[in-house]
């Protein structure tokens, strides 16, 4: 069934969500707002419910457009709520997530029920599994990633401005509607891709642990980048590589486990170099 | 018999939890209990390892503390490593859960009582095979026996020291000053929270918890004027939701976790539709 070839095209979308994932976590982080794509991937799984119980099919593309349109209703309700109300921003994210995600599970358990409605592996969102995903689903996943790269790439001496300085670049005369909706939108894509390899729960380890890792060792924007990537591609390959190997793991609690690994090495390889600078 | 049975118990879950939310909410720290609830995961599945059941209090305690060990980990990255607040809660509370999902998945595979799902919904609905029967009457399942200590001891504590969290909430500089030593509360209220995700553990499961934690007193503290209004708005909430959950989850027949969660966000939403309407009890400038 899996040849050499499908396997290595698996390592590359894998790397490809991860990398972009780890982009894409840099921006967040720097807002400090890394919990935010936490509460978004909890937030989309109702999404990907209704949109397979409305088509019937599991077909990757149309699952993606329920998550990211549950992303985006995520989103403006938190905002709504923190205008108008006055509770607290961590009680309202905490709040509307856990509203998005129980209304998915109970959702999930009913389809459970439904002999007609086969279960077509929606349980794996919860956890991922990556040898559930489809050459089709591959193509659809690099592509996209791609394309979010390009548009990084293109952007991204303004989009690291922004989330250093917003009051500054507000002065200079850009909107920052605009660009939230732009660093919002961003996100909420990469992670309804990303939850279709490493499940709703872990998707926000791809995004918070490898910028935090790379923190550790560099305070510059270039090799904060550069030492990002490195960390998302390696754990991703690793995480994937382990849990080819042995079907019963799942995949996303691998690659998050994998990653802080990482952190730990750095932070202790970080120690003992220090301390053996300062003994001379 | 049954239903009641549940209700009772998901009462005994949801009670302490909007208390202790309520506090959480108030020191800004939902997004600490959240970790507190995913990182009691792996401390339980090693007991589970260890003892090969949650029947003995040693290892209820052992779990709990393991959860506990969580705040420890926060403030390790957040101090030490001077990773900010928000990536160290998520990189400790990631490091934990998926520790814990791992260990779950190599050691119990697919079909043990601790298995993959149990982690996100809970089993409320199998808390009821265990009875405890005296002659002909049920007098309670062993999550009830389990559950109602940690209710007296909660409910005690809130209810006799209500001035000093009171004083703990409005400053910390402020309690120090009457004489009462800030960590101890804030590390009693962390230990109960964390107790509390172990015992419930099996009702409600490790992500749901959070729903119960926050729902209950963000919708009191829409109405409410005063801490001890909150409070018990908070826990009326909380029976509401787990009366009309139970009855909607039997009716629907399906996992019963989730719709009392959902029950609690109707509420709040009707909450806050209502107070949105009679502005004039409220000041709507965000703090």
């Amino acid at each position: 069934m899996i040849d050499d070839l499908s396997i290595l095209y698996l390592f590359i979308g894998i790397s490809f969500i991860s990398v972009t994932s780890g982009v894409i976590g840099v921006f967040n982080f720097l807002q400090k707002k890394a919990l935010v794509g936490d509460a978004v991937a909890h937030a989309v799984l109702p999404g990907i419910i209704i949109a397979y119980l409305l088509s019937g099919v599991r077909v990757s593309w149309i699952l993606l457009l329920g998550a990211v349109i549950a992303g985006f209703l995520t989103l403006s309700v938190i905002t709504l709520l923190l205008k108008h109300s006055k509770l607290k921003q961590d009680s309202v994210i905490a709040l509307v997530m856990i509203s998005f995600f129980a209304f998915g599970l109970s959702l999930l358990s009913y389809v459970q029920l439904q002999p007609t409605l086969s279960q077509a592996g929606l349980s794996d969102f919860l956890f991922g599994k990556v040898t559930s995903l489809t050459e089709n689903d591959l193509d659809l996943f690099i592509f996209i990633c791609s394309l979010l790269l390009i548009v990084i790439r293109l952007f991204f001496k303004r989009i690291i401005a922004i989330v250093f300085d917003s009051t500054f670049m507000r002065f200079k005369g850009y909107s920052m509607v605009k660009w939230t909706f732009f660093l919002n939108l961003i996100t909420i894509i990469i992670v309804a891709i990303g939850i279709q390899a490493v499940g709703v729960v872990l998707m926000s380890a791809l995004l918070i642990l490898p910028v935090t890792t790379a923190k550790q060792l560099t305070n510059k924007r270039f090799n904060l980048m550069v030492w990002t990537i490195f960390f998302s591609i390696s754990s991703a390959i690793i995480g994937t590589f382990i849990s080819l190997n042995s079907s019963q793991l799942p995949t996303g609690p691998l690659i998050s486990m994998v990653l802080c690994c990482g952190l730990f090495i750095t932070v202790s390889l970080k120690w003992f170099i220090s301390k053996t600078q300062a003994n001379g | 018999m049954d239903e009641l049975l549940l209700i009772i118990t998901a009462s005994l879950v949801a009670i302490p939890a909007a208390i202790i939310g309520v506090f959480l909410q108030l020191k800004k720290s939902v997004m600490i209990g959240d970790a507190i609830s995913h990182a009691v995961l792996p401390g339980i599945v090693i007991a589970y390892l260890v003892a090969g059941t949650m029947d003995s209090n040693v290892v209820v305690f052992g779990a709990a503390i393991a959860g506990f060990s969580t705040t420890l980990l926060i403030d390790f990255f957040h101090t030490r490593l001077a990773i900010q607040k928000d990536a160290a809660i998520g990189t400790a509370s990631t490091f934990l859960f998926s520790l814990g999902v791992l260990l779950l998945a190599l050691f119990f595979g697919q079909n043990t009582e601790l298995d993959q799902e149990c982690v996100l919904y809970g089993a409320i609905e199998t808390s009821v095979i265990e009875q405890y029967v005296t002659g002909e009457y049920i007098i309670g399942t062993r999550a009830i026996f389990q559950l109602l200590p940690l209710n007296i001891v909660v409910i005690i504590l809130v209810f006799k020291g209500l001035n000093v969290w009171k004083s703990w909430l409005f400053s910390d500089s402020f309690t120090t000053m009457l004489g009462f030593n800030v960590s101890t509360w804030r590390i009693l209220l962390l230990l109960l929270l964390s107790l509390h995700a172990v015992l419930s553990f099996e009702s409600v499961g490790a992500v749901m918890l959070i729903g119960l934690l926050v729902l209950p007193g963000a919708t009191a503290l829409l109405i409410a004027k005063s801490l001890k209004s909150t409070l018990i708005l908070a826990v009326s909430v909380a029976l509401i939701a787990c009366v009309s959950g139970v009855l909607i989850g039997f009716q629907l027949n399906i996992s019963i976790a989730p719709v009392i969660i959902l029950s609690n966000s109707f509420l709040f939403l009707i909450t806050i539709i209502y107070s949105k309407k009679h502005k004039r009890h409220l000041n709507f400038t965000k703090n």
